[in-house]
């Protein structure tokens, strides 16, 4: 599993959440909160999505507004693992 | 409402928390779970209703009704630690003295409500479910802050209470789900008073300060906030621990369902309808 494939996952959870979204026009680094492309209130699905395909638990100290900056940010954090494999 | 008169209300809820304390150590504690028991008005649970639930049998849904009770419990226990983290350090500040010896009450009375809901979650699941919020940052106007964080709230528990009122008198629970509903029905409908006239207080002082766009933003703000807070009652978690297949695909469907949009809904309408009023929802 590579980076990539990470952030491909994070599009894809993007995606199931906020289907309204275009996608294309969100970059790796647009910042996601910030330009209100997702709010606080959204990120319980994302994160509910996020365990669902890496296939683990998220660490509650990852619960920060940092975590969820970008779609690069969100892969690096919460997919890690699959990044290293 | 002048300053005057809800320093009055203020007084009055102070003296009433004094006077009616409720110790979350007299309660009595089975040893066990019943399996034969409902822990949760089978009318509220997330999936009543649906293709889901009418496919469960009566075990399955009494296990699934435990399975919510430890959901419903473990979401007021997160709700509750973030509101005592910020009133805290809202107390004593400035001049409102009335105002930090009400939310001291406040902050006390959530505290103790933990030790039961954690008591529950503990001794039948053996688990609390996580907190998957993510609470955004301030906006840096103090009063606004306030402001919000008291709106959240009153959001919060105005959907709790319309489940623990109808939860405390459903003589079908063991009598330790009834009575858990019961106590912090009791002390709640306090805590909706002053939220209820915090909002009013507030609203009258600013109203000429706020223009439309930052309304129209107060307006956006709880509206999604009002749609996170029922996410919480659908948990893929509690659908698992219930022993449902394809828990995470039931999830994903069930808030959807037409029987929960219909409960959504209606209990928007009996509980929040005066938030609208104050023109701080959007409009159903």
């Amino acid at each position: 599993m590579n980076g990539s494939s990470g952030v491909a996952k994070v599009r894809s959870c993007l995606a199931a959440i906020k289907p309204d979204i275009d996608l294309d026009a969100v970059s790796d680094d647009t910042p996601l909160l910030k330009e209100r492309v997702i709010t606080s209130f959204d990120v319980l699905d994302l994160i509910l999505h996020l365990e669902r395909v890496s296939g683990q638990s998220i660490n509650r100290a990852q619960l920060v507004p940092g975590s969820f900056r970008d779609i690069e940010t969100i892969a690096r954090v919460f997919l890690s693992a699959e990044v290293n494999e | 409402m002048s300053q005057i008169d809800f320093d009055q209300l203020l007084a009055k809820l102070s003296a009433v928390s004094e006077e009616e304390f409720i110790d979350p150590g007299r309660l009595e504690w089975p040893a066990e779970v019943d399996p034969n028991a409902w822990y949760f008005t089978p009318e509220l649970i997330s999936l009543y209703g649906s293709d889901i639930w009418e496919s469960l049998d009566d075990r399955q849904r009494k296990r699934l009704s435990l399975a919510e009770a430890v959901n419903f419990f473990s979401l007021n226990i997160h709700g509750e630690k973030y509101l005592i983290s910020e009133i805290s350090r809202r107390l004593y500040i400035g001049e409102e003295s009335e105002l930090s010896r009400y939310l001291l009450h406040f902050v006390d009375e959530e505290a103790r409500h933990m030790m039961y809901f954690a008591g529950f979650c503990r001794r039948y699941a053996e688990k609390i479910y996580p907190d998957h919020t993510v609470h955004g940052e301030d906006s840096g106007d103090a009063e606004l802050d306030m402001f919000l964080l008291f709106a959240r709230i009153n959001v919060f528990e105005e959907i709790v209470d319309h489940y623990n009122r109808i939860m405390a008198k459903d003589e079908r629970l063991a009598p330790i789900a009834r009575e858990i509903n019961r106590i912090h029905h009791f002390e709640e409908l306090r805590h909706l008073n002053f939220g209820r006239n915090f909002l009013r207080h507030c609203l009258d002082r600013h109203i000429d300060d706020w223009d439309e766009v930052r309304r129209q933003e107060l307006r956006n703000h709880l509206s999604s906030y009002l749609k996170f807070v029922w996410k919480q009652y659908y948990n893929p978690e509690t659908y698992q621990d219930a022993g449902i297949d394809e828990a995470f695909e039931v999830w994903r469907v069930a808030a959807n369902s037409p029987s929960a949009v219909q409960h959504r809904n209606e209990v928007n309408q009996k509980r929040l309808s005066y938030l609208r009023k104050l023109q701080l929802l959007e409009a159903a």
